[in-house]
């Protein structure tokens, strides 16, 4: 693939990631880092086949990043869609004004607090059971017939 | 020739520098002494970089991401910033290698204390048993490394451990989650001291809390842990620089020492640099040589020095370090509630666990958390990430992390050697640590009388996120070449001069004979004033 198909491939990748993690469109800065980034820190090429694949759902849509998301933290803890998105906070914490959203609480104190982790910890269950159905499955199933590698693309 | 030969500019040796310096001696400094980078943006605070600057994330996570803590690195709460990089950048001549302990180095202007978090406590009696001095001999020099660096601090609970010397200034103001802690400690005081042997207060801390010789009051900018812009947070450097202002001062940087040479009587004649810009070995013609080059520094070129004169591999037990566990916690009554970043940024309690051999005691320093990176907590919160990122906004106010140390003493199994090799740039330090029978019990019922404590004030601790660092982590080193009064072979007098040389002492941590829980360096300094006295 091109060096600019890739560019605009990774700035959709975080564009996608940064609307499903902090609700807003991250900015030119935070791109060009995540690029630059991911390129550094090889972070598209030593990725598995399942992983490189967990990646690419994941950017779909916020609701699949979302079943992606809770299933690489229990299947692939370590994996690439983690390290990118890990990568993408630690660069939105820094800069504003993703950092001004991280650094501030969410209205309604500790009753609402409640409330809400409640809430998204049933959202993630409620996510994370279809995702083991189809997801593990074909993790296993990646592992067994061999394919270790992300053949075509180099990037994720 | 100076009349004095120094290896090392860290907080052992700046102290012995300015003290002998004072009493009129030449000093010759020899040191590797990588320097720090420019302070960026003096004037801002932490958030105000992160507004101000062209590239923040060059800044804050390096421009090769080195302070980015991915999934699948060590759990370790923080990474060391990129303005810190040159504290812990090794000379590529420099080898070492390592079983059971995972030391950290400096070769840095000022050493490894350029990156320290400040705590500052005093030995008392009972943890300087083993020390051929009383708390009595040392104290003045504790008085005086205070008047030198400012040292802050309460006359509270803790005093009865941490003595309550000369020229303490007063704490800085408490942070909202601390002094709700503290608060909470006082309220449930003499349940705490009964039922735990656990005893609460203010941090000693070598930060200012107002201006102190032509260095500022501590302005809450919250850039503690990226590098203090107005210097009220102490480290060596300021002290070197004010050795620079002697005119019997000479410092020469850039030069790694390999080892030196003797003669007869086993006097000291020369040491012998490698010029890392020159790259190539300098010697210097030495009277009295002081190595100050950190424990495992001082011991290497010791070792090598015996070894290229002898033939001898030589070994020397005794190494020490501090066990530190850290405990991560919340705190209940701070639940989304936002928190304010201009705050200090590091520890500003610290508690006490009383044992029955006061020798045993164990120290704890709580910080609570407020400017800092989340990413390296945020990443372990066994959640998917968004949901993580939830709770790491709404319980940043409320997180902090007990840091609980242990003592260690000198065992015949912890060793430090060197490999045998004609070049003496080449021969490695050979590093051997195993940690004391039934620690892990030890841990473990530590562990949860600490976390009886923390929910007694509130604070719960949250499953999986405990972390026990690995042995070195703590970077309190000591122990390998011990003061004692009896004369025997590879030990130090009890003014730390060596008994196999005549003209050699160490001013570092080498010659400590027993590490107490407390953090080191204030005695270090203290002990290395000390010597200077007896000594010169
Ligand atoms: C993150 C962090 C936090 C810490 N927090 C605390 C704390 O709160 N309280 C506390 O008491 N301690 C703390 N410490 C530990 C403290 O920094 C050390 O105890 C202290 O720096 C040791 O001082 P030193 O002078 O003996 O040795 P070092 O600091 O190791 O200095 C060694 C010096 O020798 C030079 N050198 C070494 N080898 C050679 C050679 N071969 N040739 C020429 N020069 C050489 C180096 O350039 C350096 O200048 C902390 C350490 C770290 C890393
Ligand atoms: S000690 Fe920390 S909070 Fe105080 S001025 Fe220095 S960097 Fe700022």
């Amino acid at each position: 693939m091109s060096t600019e198909k890739t560019d605009a491939k990774i700035d959709g990748e975080c564009l996608a990631l940064g609307r499903y993690l902090f609700n807003q469109e991250v900015n030119e800065y935070v791109r060009d880092k995540y690029r630059s980034a991911n390129a550094m820190l090889g972070l598209g090429n030593t990725v598995g086949h399942f992983d490189a694949l967990l990646v690419s759902i994941a950017v779909r849509h916020p609701l699949l990043a979302k079943a992606c998301d809770a299933y690489a933290r229990f299947f692939l803890p370590q994996g690439a869609l983690r390290k990118k998105m890990v990568l993408l906070l630690a660069i939105a914490e820094v800069t504003p004004p993703t950092f001004r959203f991280l650094d501030a609480t969410d209205s309604g104190g500790w009753f609402m607090f409640f409330v809400r982790i409640m809430w998204k910890g049933m959202g993630m269950v409620f996510f994370l059971l279809p995702a083991l159905f189809v997801l593990l499955p074909l993790q296993l199933l990646l592992k067994m017939i061999g394919f270790t590698r992300w053949k075509g693309e180099s990037h994720v | 020739m100076s009349e004095v030969t120094i290896v090392g500019s860290g907080a052992s040796a700046v102290h012995f520098v300015l003290s002998v310096l004072q009493m009129g001696y030449t000093v010759t400094m020899l040191d590797v002494g990588y320097a720090k980078p420019e302070t960026v943006n003096p004037k801002d605070t932490l958030n105000g970089l992160k507004e101000n600057l062209a590239d923040p994330v060059g800044y804050f996570l390096g421009k090769k991401y080195q302070a980015l803590i991915l999934p699948d690195a060590e759990k370790e709460y923080y990474g060391i910033p990129p303005s810190k990089d040159y504290v812990f950048k090794i000379p590529e001549n420099f080898r070492e290698q390592s079983t059971g302990f995972e030391p950290l180095f400096s070769f840095a202007r000022g050493g490894l204390a350029e990156a320290w978090t400040g705590g500052a406590y005093a030995y008392n009696d009972e943890e300087l048993a083993d020390f051929p001095f009383q708390y009595g001999d040392i104290e003045p020099f504790y008085n005086e490394i205070a008047k030198r660096i400012g040292i802050l601090g309460d006359n509270d609970d803790l005093a009865r451990f941490h003595p309550w010397h000369e020229h303490l200034l007063p704490p800085l103001e408490l942070d909202e989650h601390a002094a709700l802690l503290y608060a909470g400690y006082q309220g449930k005081r003499e349940l705490l001291q009964k039922k735990f042997s656990c005893y609460f207060g203010r941090s000693r801390l070598a930060v200012l809390s107002r201006d102190f010789a032509g260095r500022q009051a501590c302005d809450y900018s919250g850039r503690c842990m990226w590098g203090c812009p107005s210097d009220s947070l102490y480290v060596p450097s300021l002290t070197l620089e004010i050795c620079l202002t002697f005119p019997t001062f000479t410092y020469i940087p850039k030069m790694l020492v390999t080892h030196f040479n003797y003669g007869a009587a086993n006097r000291i004649e020369t040491v012998v640099a490698y010029d890392l810009e020159k790259k190539q070995a300098r010697e210097f013609p030495v009277r009295r040589l002081v190595l100050a080059a950190g424990t495992l520094g001082t011991a290497k070129i010791f070792l090598n020095s015996i070894h290229r004169q002898t033939g001898q591999i030589l070994t020397l037990p005794g190494l020490m370090d501090n066990r530190q566990i850290l405990i991560p916690f919340i705190n209940l009554q701070l639940v989304g509630k936002p928190f304010k970043p201009e705050t200090y940024q590091y520890h500003q309690l610290a508690m006490g666990i009383a044992a029955a051999d006061p020798r045993k005691f164990v120290h704890g320093q709580i910080t609570t958390l407020k400017t800092a990176l989340m990413h390296p907590i945020i990443k372990d919160i066994p959640l998917d990430l968004k949901t993580s990122i939830f709770l790491g906004r709404n319980l940043h106010a409320a997180l902090g992390v007990a840091n609980i140390n242990f003592h260690d003493d000198r065992r015949p199994g912890n060793y430090v050697t060197i490999t045998a090799d004609p070049d003496p740039l080449r021969a490695k330090l050979l590093i051997k640590y195993s940690p004391p029978d039934r620690e892990n019990k030890n841990l473990k019922n530590l562990i949860s009388q600490v976390k009886r404590i923390l929910l007694k004030l509130g604070v719960v601790v949250p499953p999986g996120m405990l972390h026990v660092r690995p042995m070195g982590a703590s970077v309190h080193y000591a122990g390998v070449i011990p003061m004692s009064t009896a004369s025997a072979p590879l030990t130090a007098s009890p003014n730390c001069r060596s008994h196999d040389f005549p003209n050699l002492h160490f001013v570092d941590g080498s010659s400590f004979p027993f590490l107490p829980a407390k953090n080191l360096t204030f005695t270090l300094m203290a002990n290395a004033a000390r010597v200077a006295k007896k000594e010169f």
